[in-house]
């Protein structure tokens, strides 16, 4: 291209060639510019919402502790464990267990809550709204019991209270004691929805707790304090105290920063996945444009064939075109930015229940920059690809009346794969930087690719296959309507793809969400257990294991646990373990509950090294072969014959890692990192997980309320309110899944509605042309039908079948249950999504039968 | 001598169609003329005879497969693409049957076209094509659209446009072909006054006898060789 001939070219007449030239045509866009900017609007909003909520967890950061440290210990901590924090600290109480909870006179209320015995100012930083507020005031201060006889004050989540129509001044039973409902919680700084649907929180005043007979010797209890401080200065130099201490406290510290971290990965894990999605909706209105260019060139060809025989360059006539596709892409991006920044105020209404953070609207000019980005990037390939064919364009075209229908490319293998190779990195680029991980980038990117490609082989195959069958038989309007999906100029690999796309993603958010709850149904079902009792002491075990079976429920496994903390590996102490950057400092901190047994369960397997059944050495000078979990190896850098030294409540016990297991967490199953072999822990302080199999409701309501009357300490964790609660928590995620969806989808309609719209005056001709030789209209209906009948009908095939992949692969290799595609929803979405292209595709077809054939041929002049 | 065809020959390779794939189809045998400055020749012949390939070969649309042509001494196989592009919108000029007016271009906007793809001052350009619209009879209807204009309009507007930038030579493919006889012949006039008026020499491809009758050269065609007339 001559740099001379573009220079040559001014700037105003550029401007109004376009403007005269899109202005004429802007119709045959309108529809895929509209799925672009819905495309950009998505990935503007999503990624504007995490920033906005990456915002909170900077400005609210404190509002996620509800304080500046957290020290917790399964042991009432002594005074000395908090030498040397500062004298000016602010500090709470807290007491905090699993427990039953009952309502007097409703026997079939029962539920397992999260009792937090509170004492002091907590929470420090961050609102909590409670019904009414001043209750907190009542039950931290414990001004309860003014007179005799009047029971102490209690907080009730808002999801118990609905549960059980609990109202202000009704009562519950929490072990032996009875306690009164003085206000409603809403909302907590720092809690999850998640963790408050599994157990709801039940605030009481501190001192309270003893008299409710729960706080048992080995109970799972956890003593808290929280702290706040006046200066930073104050509380670095009490964080360094408390790590100090720790070592010969065993207590664990969670700061500020802490929290942060945790739940910023799970953000980013979270809009990640919201922002690949969401990019799979922008491709597609990506698709539209160029297939709209395609044809848009298409139908220029005689206008830039009489250009170049008049003297223009190719240069000249491709920045003219060039500059079309760039106008475009920037109304595209820049109104899909704009509804962007609509939509990411809707957002927090459908997500804001899973940030334990208020999140407030605002406008991240970095979001716009990265939507805006990608948009450009994208729709500038997806643009510039069909135009380069202007360059090709032969001005003999304005000479040769015969040649005009047909846009001859001289585009070897060699470019059509530069280009390809082209369009591959930037997408794998756009991916990358969206997910900011390499390894996710690549594997969006690539699975993409691979649809993309199963889709166009397909779109491509069908319409050969059609070809080569050329069927004689049958009326004129299957004949035709056939014929159409492989004539020159048809359209069928872009709608293959575009309505492929949008029905997989349809039918992976459905099937995810079949597995995801069929895996739980799994675990559950048949004789697995569906109860697990947890806390369960040594003395407790046999009255409770009668009250098991007395109730009908079947024992399936006791589980004891002991729990302990890591002193050392290899000698080096915990506490220098900690400089070491790649160790996770949770894992360095935290309290291990560890079991004993002489065999593998079914969720678990070695992956490395032996199990080591029995120990019958001398635990003063042999060290005792144990198992770890293969993650928490990797964590903690354990290697087989390392050494790692437990305290188990004060004992010091030698081990040596023999062997590594895989475990299936996701198994409702007892699992542990560490397993010791028999004859080590069974004289250690221990309690019990007993797993239970109810084969009824009553079964379990009735158990519930034996432990209730008699073991206010034991928790029951029903496997079905986990079910419940996974799928209330899907429910909520999935509407998010869902729009998003639904917007992709709506992009595909788009671009079949753009495709529709771009090859209207071919459509008109042949109809014209057919109605001239006598075709009826019913024919023409009838030829339609079929068209868009296959259309709909290869791409669901595909769209379904890959779905249906993806998710076979999700349940045999991650998941590893049987899969069944639930053929109903299946074909629901099919049915629904052939209707629709039908609708749109014979709809906007039919209205050609009413243009005037005169009108026609005068506009055509 | 403004442009001279020496022993042209065109052949393509049929690649499509229900003949053989690969077959040679010889378009243009052994072609030799030349056209002076000023001058007019026609080309006529039957369909298929070759005058639209000859004509692309004359205008640098398209390479010779073997043979040259020289325009104005400078062989045309010697320009690349774009070179000839330039050739063309500096010393050509073009009339199509189909007349190939950019539609969403106005008919003034049409004309100017040429001299807005060679930078010509915008004020200067717009001048020139008001003056040759003038001249065409289409003063009243510079700002209409191509859909606004009748056939004959539309060639008149192409005629502007082919003659606008002061080319050497015009290339006209069947300039009335799509014309009534009233517009057909109002064409014909203006194109020979323009061709007397400018010294522009004209290549015109007819299968009207008697506006070839009109032009001082004239080659027949016939299966891709030239014949006697």
């Amino acid at each position: 291209m001559s740099r001379t001939s573009l220079r040559s070219l001014k700037p105003s007449f550029v401007l109004r060639f376009i403007r005269a030239d899109l202005l004429s045509s802007w119709q045959r866009f309108a529809f895929v510019i509209v799925a672009f900017a819905l495309g950009v609007a998505i990935l503007v909003a999503v990624s504007g919402f995490s920033a906005g909520v990456r915002s909170s967890i900077e400005t609210e950061a404190k509002s996620l502790l509800a304080a500046d440290i957290s020290v917790s210990s399964s042991q009432n901590l002594q005074v000395q464990a908090f030498a040397g924090v500062s004298a000016n600290a602010r500090f709470s109480q807290e007491i905090t267990f699993a427990s039953m909870l009952g309502v007097p006179g409703n026997s079939r209320a029962a539920r397992l809550v999260q009792v937090r015995g509170i004492e002091g100012d907590y929470p420090f930083y961050g609102t909590p709204k409670i019904d009414p507020q001043a209750s907190l005031e009542a039950v931290r201060s414990q001004q309860i019991r003014e007179s005799v006889g009047e029971p102490p004050g209690a907080l009730v989540d808002a999801i118990l209270a609905q549960q059980f129509a609990l109202k202000l001044g009704d009562l519950i039973n929490l072990g032996s004691t009875q306690f009164r409902v003085l206000g409603i919680i809403q909302s907590f700084p720092g809690e999850s929805y998640a963790r408050t649907v599994i157990a709801p929180k039940v605030f009481v005043p501190l001192r309270s707790l003893s008299e409710t007979g729960l706080l048992q010797r080995g109970s799972r209890v956890t003593y808290k304090r929280y702290y706040a401080f006046e200066s930073d200065q104050d509380l670095k130099s009490s964080l360094k105290a408390l790590e100090t201490n720790q070592p010969n406290f065993h207590f664990e510290i969670g700061t500020v920063a802490s929290r942060k971290e945790n739940i910023e990965r799970v953000l980013n894990n979270v809009s990640r996945y919201l922002i690949l999605v969401s990019l799979v909706a922008l491709i597609l209105g990506a698709l539209g444009v160029a297939s709209a260019m395609y044809t848009y060139i298409r139908s220029r060809l005689a206008i830039v064939a009489a250009m170049r025989c008049i003297g223009a360059t190719s240069g000249q006539v491709l920045l003219l075109y060039l500059g079309q596709g760039a106008i475009l892409a920037v109304i595209g991006t820049v109104s899909g930015a704009i509804i962007g920044i609509t939509v990411q105020y809707l957002l927090p209404l459908v997500l804001g229940e899973f940030i334990p953070l208020p999140v407030e609207f605002e406008v991240s000019f970095d979001s716009m920059i990265e939507g805006v980005l990608a948009g450009l990037l994208t729709s500038a390939f997806f643009c510039v690809v069909p135009l380069l064919s202007v360059v090709s364009i032969s001005p003999l075209h304005a000479i040769r009346e015969g040649a005009s229908g047909q846009l001859s490319t001289k585009t070897s293998r060699h470019f059509s794969l530069k280009v390809g190779v082209v369009g591959v990195l930037l997408l794998c680029a756009i991916t990358t930087a969206l997910a900011r991980s390499i390894p996710h980038g690549l594997a969006f990117s690539g699975g993409l690719l691979v649809l993309v490609v199963i889709l166009w082989v397909v779109s491509f195959g069908t319409s050969r296959l059609i070809k080569s069958l050329r069927p004689r038989g049958g009326s004129f309007g299957l004949r035709y309507g056939m014929a159409s999906l492989h004539r020159p100029q048809n359209q069928t690999t872009t709608l293959v793809l575009t309505l492929g796309l949008a029905t997989f993603l349809l039918a992976v958010i459905y099937l995810s969400r079949t597995i995801l709850l069929t895996q739980l149904t799994v675990a559950g079902s048949g004789i697995r257990p569906n109860l697990v009792l947890f806390d369960v002491q040594e003395d407790q075990r046999d009255e409770v294991r009668a009250l098991t079976t007395t109730n009908g429920l079947t024992i399936a496994q006791e589980v004891p646990i002991v729990t302990m903390r890591l002193v050392s590996i290899n000698g080096v102490d915990n506490l220098a373990l900690r400089a070491d950057s790649e160790i996770p400092q949770w894992t360095l901190r935290r309290e291990y509950r560890s079991s004993y047994r002489d065999s593998l369960i079914e969720s678990e397997n070695v992956i490395s090294g032996e199990l080591i059944p029995k120990f019958s050495g001398n635990i003063q000078s042999d060290a005792v072969p144990v198992s770890v979990e293969e993650g928490i190896a990797k964590n903690l850098k354990l290697k087989i014959n390392d050494g790692v030294v437990f305290d188990v409540q004060g004992l010091q016990i030698r081990t040596v890692i023999k062997s590594i297991r895989r475990v299936d967490w996701r198994r409702i199953q007892t699992n542990f990192f560490f397993l010791f072999p028999q004859g080590v822990l069974e004289s250690a302080p221990q309690f019990y997980a007993i797993m239970t199999h109810s084969p009824s409701i009553s079964a379990t309501v009735n158990l519930q309320q034996g432990l209730l009357e008699k073991f206010g300490n034991v928790s029951a964790i029903d496997l079905n309110l986990i079910l419940e609660t996974a799928d209330q928590i899907f429910a909520k995620i999935a509407t998010a899944i869902k729009f998003l969806a639904a917007i992709t989808a709506l992009s595909g309609l788009l671009v079949l509605s753009g495709a529709i719209a771009t090859t209207r005056s071919t459509r008109v001709r042949e109809f014209l042309l057919l109605r001239t030789v006598g075709a009826t209209r019913s024919q023409l209906v009838a030829a339609t039908i079929v068209e868009f009948m296959l259309l709909a009908l290869c791409s669901c095939i595909v769209g379904l079948g890959a779905g249906i992949a993806a998710a076979w692969g999700l349940s045999a290799f991650y998941f590893a249950i049987p899969f069944s595609p639930p053929l109903i929803p299946l074909l629901s979405i099919a049915t629904g999504v052939t209707l629709l292209v039908l609708i749109i595709g014979t709809s906007s077809t039919i209205g050609l039968l009413r243009t005037n054939a005169v009108e026609v041929l005068r506009g055509e002049g | 001598m403004i442009l001279e065809v020496s022993n042209v020959h065109k052949s393509f390779t049929s690649n499509s169609g229900g003949g053989n794939s690969g077959d040679v189809v010889q378009v243009l045998h052994d072609i030799s003329f030349a056209i002076e400055r000023g001058s007019s020749c026609s080309l006529v012949g039957p369909s298929g005879s070759g005058k639209t390939t000859l004509l692309g070969l004359c205008a640098g649309l398209d390479s010779p497969t073997s043979g040259g042509v020289l325009f104005e001494g400078r062989s045309l196989a010697d320009l690349n693409e774009d070179q000839r592009a330039i050739l063309r919108r500096e010393k050509m000029g073009f009339v199509f049957q189909n007349f190939q007016l950019i539609p969403t271009l106005t008919a003034i906007e049409n004309v100017m076209l040429p001299l807005e793809l060679a930078a010509v001052p915008y004020l200067d350009a717009t001048k020139s094509a008001q003056q040759l619209l003038d001249r065409v009879g289409l003063e009243s209807r510079l700002s209409h659209l191509p859909a606004q204009l009748s056939g004959g309009e539309q060639q008149r507007v192409a005629l502007a446009r082919a003659l606008v930038h002061r080319p050497v030579i015009i290339f006209a493919d069947e300039p009335t072909g799509n014309l009534d006889a009233d517009n057909a012949m109002k064409i014909t006039e203006l194109l020979f006054s323009l061709n007397a008026e400018s010294g522009t020499a004209l290549v015109l491809i007819t299968h009207n006898t008697e506006l070839a009758a009109r032009t001082q050269q004239h080659l027949a065609l016939k299966g891709g060789r030239i014949v006697p007339n």
